[in-house]
């Protein structure tokens, strides 16, 4: 007993260093999946108001490009009206409301919760982005999230007044997309250039040009269908190509997170389905 | 002005730098490099290096691992800095005594700084240490045997930028000792 105390006094620094080692690590492992709820994130309260701070002045520099964006926004936006919309499949159900414009009256299934980007990160393996939206304002976890040039990430953690967005740019991130000829594939980021992303298993047989686009599929539950991801850049072997990224994720200011009225509905369906081990 | 608010100044200063200027930078500029995968510099590994000489490493540690976990959560990276940090306050004893040729003992309260130590002494402290926390941190970060030479290119690349970034906040700030001695 005693040797023992006496080799814990002559290394007690080396078991300190073991000891909050230990702390650290247990810390990423169990956090290593990131569905599992993070204790440190910046949802927090404190680092949350204090990013909202350097956003203030951060964001008067920028007025001019934001200015930008939200005029090429603007601009789609009165294209898409101007064009036929793609009828809604879902007619009335208590999922939906309605909205008349011009005495046409249609089905909205989504509703956009605009937002502003208060961190980003793209240089890590799984990268978050903070956002000045939270539970108060109706945020709930997996919502999807898109700009105004294409997709985004999805919620992964809520506080009242903020929540971290998982960013497609992501190792576990996978999204379900859709080519022009309608095959279904998927897309992924390698962790290497946050301006392309990988799209795999498409076959063979289906041959992707060159600025084909890409989109998103109905499989996925938290994006809605046809959003732009991105256009394709190279052929890496039959299979699988990488892809333009259309959301630039260096510049990104103003998102909106989309709630899905309907998703209720479609999860228990889905649940439902899954067979409980 | 006492020790430990001086301290305090210093630790709010380096790392409103590094969260609110470095951890930006690599976001804002449109420009990358060809090949190269995205990376930030990181300074705040400097406040653990510019504690006093006589700190015990116990201490050294315990403030090492805060000041990880408080870059944590503005990185949303849970425990990866707190580890790396943790690893460079343990080495940093050896490394001083590396580096100083008089007695550790003898130093009491010096802090390590580029004009107390020499240029060419103080670049291999640094360089050292740098590599120690880089490797660390991306090993936890990236984890994989299969990337080892990814780990490496981004601990090389990052580790170079925080040098010289080290280097010139010491150039800027640590002049009053100069005039001093």
């Amino acid at each position: 007993m005693r040797n023992l105390i006496l080799l814990i006094q002559q290394y007690y620094s080396f078991f300190i260093f073991l000891f909050l080692e230990i702390i650290c690590l247990s810390i990423v492992f169990s956090n290593y999946s990131y569905q599992q709820t993070s204790y440190i994130n910046s949802a927090r309260n404190i680092s949350g108001n204090l990013y909202t701070q350097k956003n203030k002045l951060s964001t008067f520099f920028s007025l001019q490009s934001v200015n930008d964006s939200l005029q090429k926004e603007n601009a789609r936006l009165m294209h898409t009206l101007g064009l036929h919309l793609p009828t809604n499949p879902l007619k009335d159900t208590s999922y939906t409301t309605k909205r008349t414009i011009d005495s046409v009256t249609s089905t909205i299934q989504y509703r956009y919760i605009p937002a502003r980007v208060l961190n980003n990160s793209i240089d890590q393996k799984t990268n978050y982005i903070t956002l000045n939206v939270g539970s108060l304002q109706g945020v709930k976890k997996n919502m999807g999230v898109i700009s105004g040039n294409g997709i985004v990430g999805k919620v992964s953690h809520v506080s009242p007044n903020y929540c971290t967005v998982l960013s497609l740019l992501s190792e576990h991130f996978v999204v379900s997309a859709l080519v022009a000829d309608g095959t279904v594939g998927k897309v992924t980021w390698d962790g290497l250039d946050p301006s392309l992303v990988l799209l795999t298993g498409i076959p063979q047989s289906v041959k992707l040009k060159k600025l084909d686009s890409v989109f998103t599929s109905g499989y996925s539950a938290f994006f809605p269908e046809q959003i732009l991801i991105g256009r394709a850049a190279q052929v890496m072997n039959g299979t699988s190509y990488k892809i333009w990224l259309s959301t630039n994720f260096r510049n990104l200011h103003y998102v909106y997170v989309i709630e899905d009225n309907t998703n209720v509905e479609r999860s228990i369906l889905e649940d439902s389905t899954k067979i409980t081990p | 002005m006492s020790t430990p608010i001086k301290f305090t100044l210093n630790f709010i200063a380096i790392m409103a730098v590094q969260i609110f200027v470095l951890n930006d930078i690599v976001i804002k500029s449109s420009i990358s490099i060809l090949g190269f995968p995205a990376f930030i510099p990181f300074i705040y590994p400097l406040f653990i290096l510019l504690l006093p000489v006589s700190t015990p490493n116990w201490l050294g540690m315990i403030i090492g691992f805060f000041t990880g976990i408080t870059m944590d959560m503005f990185c949303n990276t849970p425990g990866m800095h707190a580890s790396a940090c943790v690893l460079l306050a343990y080495c940093r004893p050896f490394l001083l005594r590396l580096f100083f040729q008089q007695n550790i003992k003898e130093l009491g309260n010096t802090i390590p700084s580029l004009f107390r130590m020499g240029f060419s002494t103080y670049f291999i402290y640094i360089c050292l240490a740098i590599l120690i926390h880089h490797l660390a941190f991306y090993t936890v970060q990236i984890w994989s045997f299969s990337q080892i030479l990814f780990i490496l290119l981004k601990t090389l690349v990052s580790g170079i930028l925080s040098i010289l970034l080290i280097i010139l906040s010491q150039l800027l700030f640590a002049q009053k000792e100069i005039r001093r001695s």
